[in-house]
């Protein structure tokens, strides 16, 4: 089933030369992390990677004057988190509106000069509940007490309509985009309006297209359960349906029969029609040395895991780690594939310099049960704006999995086939695995991976230094115990004796 | 009359005890209280210790350096720890020593050096305390070299050093010292007996409850306070001092019930990660299957809860909550180490060579910027420290021999002064035996708790045990009191 999308003119298959050296400018008012205004900055983030653009992000207290007016910047992006509660900055407004490049409203907030360039005016619903629909898919927003919306007086470029429960048949667009101008009244970070804000974004770079997603297993890691992880691979691979699993791996002690069960089902994954991308580690504290740590950490990861044929496509990683300098240095620029998932409620920083890097082809992961919940409708959208992959959390009990399995066999998608499509580069210090559509590469030798290890198993053998009297050393310490404890008994039997003569010697005179 | 010698002449001047008192001030001073501050380095553990005292860090303060100001919480503090959680003896003395900081130094800065002029004002005290009862004052000569050599043992650097710090150390040095020296003036002096056997119940209680870990050596203070039924013979007497048992026994289960899910969840991952897996024979995984925990978990083998490292899954996640701490209690460690006997040797040599030293090297010594790179060790008067650590025998073998040994020497004494009904002969047996058991128990309860996590820390009180019974058999045998004490009193008779 393809589902049409709600926007109106034209479709967007061919790209217009993408800029990848101006960066992107970020500004919002606050973080307001109590109501997901750190998400919202986050996603918004992690999109304009995925459109392959670079940003840079900074709250608009933090903007000065002139920042905009060179050609330093390819587009700026204004995210309003708090519109009751204004952030002051004149300059920033005037340079924005003197600004030529890309312009991207998101909120509330819209200057009447940013919806003339928008070939529309304002409108402002209050207390009305909205209905989005895109296709045939449609979701409920979150009540608001106000939403400006546009009334337009030229053409257009619309993504997903919106309809208000006592609007009287009034129809308005929910992504709005006009050649360098673009309008989103809001960023939800879940379901249909996710899938618009997608497009809209990227229909404003010029970058729209129509992805299939991509489906990933998220949160394996060594220490899941891997006879879970083997059932699901083959149940996939029966149902036709390929996938990418993200999950962690260890550096150390992979000498221990654990990680052989490890790399062995990641192994029955590959064969099944899966592709891996390596889960970047977590970590608890930060040290100043970090970003050498982490690239010693990553590289013997790597090479651990290609010495016995498990060869990542690519990296995931959360949305922050493309956001600091020591994270992206050491660890993402490695890959040529990077699948940004969503923040997780800590997310470690070394040195964040809100400079968002692209990469080849970097995946925006949206979770499977954000499109389906009943406030996002029934519809699943099959084709997305961008590289998509669409997340499913590794189920935690047979009953969870044999649910997972049902649902993702009922879903009417066309999935990204890694086997047809994908092409990959990730390099370790010493070597390079590739994928190219189904083979599997190492430093250029096509690898056959088969679910016995064809490699070298251990690379870090240890020989038994042979040192003489060895064995004397590891029992020395009971040797002299029991030494000493029967010279003590010896000593002691001497003491009882030579007592009893010494008294037999005194106290007998004594009687006399 | 007899001719005045230079010891009679010092004796009215300056007596063993005031010099020791003094010289261990003055070395504490100069090394405690002096600019740059000397002290330790935060390892992790500050963090609840500040929050419980309405005390925070300032920004940017590790594990390399000494930290020596924090800033004072405003208001109401989130993370206080309420109830018996976080309950520890040494918050009475940092929050003396935020009073004094109050009183002399700021009202918005907290300066460490507050808390090491606490701590050290107390070592004085147990140190004038612990010369008083190891020394005699018709021995001048024997007397001062004892003094100095008590002041050889406490004030050295790797002693003083922690007093700087947050860590529990200090007190554990300071209250064993205390009850050392009262039980050995209970025995020796006839006067006062009372006012010795609180003190020692007060420091015992103190030190049972300074931190969760010492729940357990309730059974080695109880073993040591033993002898003091010898002393006092009263029913009334002998009551008080069951009162005193029963008292200790109530913080043991206290501090046991003051662990919080979290720490317990710490130790837990540890005991598996830096014991259980470690010098395991052959790969553990088979066993551990075997026993219930997936063997993939082997996998952790040497990782830290708190880990500097990266790791491929978060240790308080609940993966690792539900997969393997709720499943490592005491006693599968227990029964895992019941039958895998030759890897708790392995562990309790590793712990052996570690069993005279009370230097802390992973962590400053300097605050930062005070032109000492990160983890700079002060060296200072480490003579005693420094000899122990390097020429004690390294095998556990060694010191279940060693203590084999002590007790029979020091029960000649016990059994001679019984035989003449003296009490000091047995009241010093049963101390050592408290202190011996401590020197040995330590090492093996830490490692069915944590692992060889920290270890050098965590069994700090071992080394610190054996030191003061080195100190009181070489003191009774310079003073000749060993075999038997012939001028003390017999005991009180009912």
């Amino acid at each position: 089933m393809l589902l049409s999308w709600g926007y109106a003119h034209r479709v967007l298959v061919a790209h217009a030369a993408l800029d990848r050296t101006q960066r992107v400018l970020v500004v919002y008012d606050r973080e307001d992390p109590q109501h997901g205004g750190r998400t919202k900055i986050a996603t918004m983030q992690r999109l304009l990677a995925s459109v392959g653009v670079p940003s840079q992000t900074e709250a608009l207290a933090a903007y000065h004057a002139g920042q905009l007016t060179g050609d330093k910047y390819q587009g700026v992006v204004t995210l309003v988190n708090t519109p009751n509660d204004p952030v002051k900055n004149a300059a920033f407004f005037r340079d924005r509106a003197r600004f030529t490049g890309r312009k991207l409203h998101v909120g509330q907030g819209l200057s009447a000069q940013e919806a003339t360039q928008l070939n529309a005016t304002r409108r402002l619903l209050d207390h009305q509940q909205v209905t989005l629909r895109a296709g045939s898919t449609w979701q409920l927003l979150p009540f608001k007490s106000v939403i400006t919306l546009l009334q337009p007086t030229g053409p257009q470029t619309k993504i997903g309509t919106l309809r208000a429960s006592g609007g009287g048949g009034a129809t308005y667009a929910y992504g709005t985009v006009v050649d360098q101008a673009g309008y989103l009244p809001e960023l939800l970070t879940t379901g249909v309006a996710m899938t618009c804000a997608m497009r809209t974004v990227a229909t404003l770079f010029d970058q729209a297209a129509d992805h299939a997603p991509l489906l990933t297993i998220t949160g394996v890691t060594p220490y899941s359960d891997l006879a879970r992880l083997r059932q699901l691979s083959r149940w996939l691979k029966a149902a036709g349906i390929p996938f990418a699993v993200s999950t962690t791996t260890v550096s150390r002690n992979t000498g221990l029969q654990g990680f052989a069960t490890f790399t062995k089902t990641l192994r029955e994954v590959e064969t099944s029609g899966g592709v891996i991308f390596l889960r970047v580690p977590t970590g608890a504290v930060a040290r100043t040395s970090s970003g050498p740590a982490l690239e010693h950490e990553m590289v013997a990861q790597l090479n651990q895991l290609g010495q016995r044929q498990v060869i990542p496509v690519g990296l995931s990683a959360p949305g922050t780690w493309n956001q600091d300098a020591v994270l992206r240095s050491a660890g993402l620029q490695r890959a040529q594939n990077v699948l940004f998932l969503p923040d997780e409620e800590e997310t470690l920083t070394r040195h964040a310099d809100n400079l968002g890097a692209t990469y080849g082809q970097s995946w925006f992961a949206l979770q499977l049960d954000q499109l389906q919940t009943p406030q996002t409708g029934q519809g699943t959208p099959t084709t997305f704006a961008v590289p998509t992959a669409v997340t499913v959390p590794f189920p935690q009990s047979t009953r969870q999995l044999t649910a997972q399995l049902h649902r993702l066999q009922d879903l009417q998608v066309t999935w990204y086939a890694p086997q047809r499509e994908l092409t990959a580069e990730l390099t370790s210090a010493s070597a390079t695995f590739a994928y190219r559509r189904g083979t599997y590469q190492l430093n250029g030798q096509t690898v056959a991976v088969s679910t016995t290890n064809a490699g070298i198993p251990n690379y870090h053998f240890t020989r038994p230094t042979q040192v003489t009297m060895q064995n004397y050393f590891k029992y020395q310490g009971w040797v002299l115990l029991t030494f000493f404890s029967l010279t003590t008994v010896v000593l002691v039997g001497f003491l009882v004796v030579g007592r009893r003569l010494y008294r037999r010697k005194f106290f007998r005179q004594d009687k006399q | 009359m007899a001719r005045r010698t230079w010891p009679s002449i010092a004796l009215w001047w300056v007596s063993p005890v005031k010099l020791a008192m003094l010289a261990t001030a003055v070395i504490g001073a100069s090394l405690l209280l002096t600019s740059p501050v000397h002290g330790l380095g935060d390892n992790g553990a500050f963090q609840r210790v500040l929050t419980n005292n309405g005390l925070f860090q300032l920004p940017g303060t590790q594990a390399d350096y000494v930290t020596a100001r924090f800033g004072f919480l405003q208001g109401y503090v989130e993370g206080r720890e309420t109830g018996l959680s976080g309950v520890s003896s040494r918050h009475l003395f940092i929050q003396l020593a935020i009073l004094l900081n109050k009183l002399i130094v700021s009202s918005t800065v907290f300066d460490i050096r507050c808390l090491g002029l606490v701590y050290l004002g107390l070592l004085v005290g147990a140190v004038g305390l612990l010369t008083r009862a190891l020394t005699r004052t018709d021995q001048p000569k024997r007397s001062y070299g004892l003094a100095a050599l008590i002041v050889l043992v406490l004030a050295d650097t790797t002693v003083l050093l922690p007093f700087n710090s947050f860590y529990t150390m200090p007190l554990l040095v300071i209250l064993s010292v205390t009850m050392v020296a009262s039980l050995l003036l209970l025995g020796r002096a006839p006067e006062h007996r009372g006012r010795w056997i609180s003190l020692y119940f007060v420091s015992a209680a103190l030190l049972v409850t300074s931190q969760p870990q010492n729940a357990l050596l309730t059974l080695s203070y109880l073993v040591m306070s033993l002898g003091s039924f010898v002393a006092f013979r009263h029913p009334a007497q002998r009551l008080g001092l069951l009162c005193g048992g029963v008292g200790l026994v109530a913080c043991g289960v206290l501090m046991g019930l003051a662990l919080t899910p979290q720490q317990r969840q710490v130790n837990r991952y540890q005991a598996f990660t830096h014991g259980v897996l470690q010098h395991a024979a052959s790969d553990p995984s088979p066993t551990l299957k075997q026993r219930g925990i997936d063997p993939q978990f082997a996998l952790m083998r040497g990782d830290d809860y708190f880990s500097a490292d990266f790791t491929a899954l978060d240790p308080a996640s609940s993966a690792v909550a539900t997969g393997l701490t709720k499943k490592m209690t005491f006693s599968w460690i227990f029964k895992y180490y019941a039958t895998h006997f030759a890897q708790l040797q392995q562990l309790l040599n590793l712990a052996a060579t570690h069993m005279l030293e009370t230097r802390v090297t992973a962590v400053g010594n300097y605050p930062a910027r005070s032109g000492h790179g990160p983890k700079a060790q002060v060296q200072g008067l480490t003579l005693v420290s420094a000899g122990l650590a390097r020429f004690f025998p390294r095998r556990f073998a060694f010191d279940l021999l060693l203590v084999g040994t002590l007790l029979t020497l020091f029960g000649v004494g016990a059994y001679r002064d019984w035989q003449v009904r003296r009490s000091a002969g047995v009241v010093r047996l049963t101390l050592m035996t408290g202190c011996l058991l401590n020197f040995l128990l330590i090492p093996i309860v830490v490692l069915l708790r944590t692992g060889e996590t920290n270890l050098v820390q965590n069994i700090y009180l071992a080394p610190i045990s054996l030191e003061l019974v080195g100190l009181v058999l070489i003191a009774d045998l310079a003073t000749q009191r060993f075999w038997c004490s012939p001028d003390q009193p017999v005991m009180a008779h009912a």
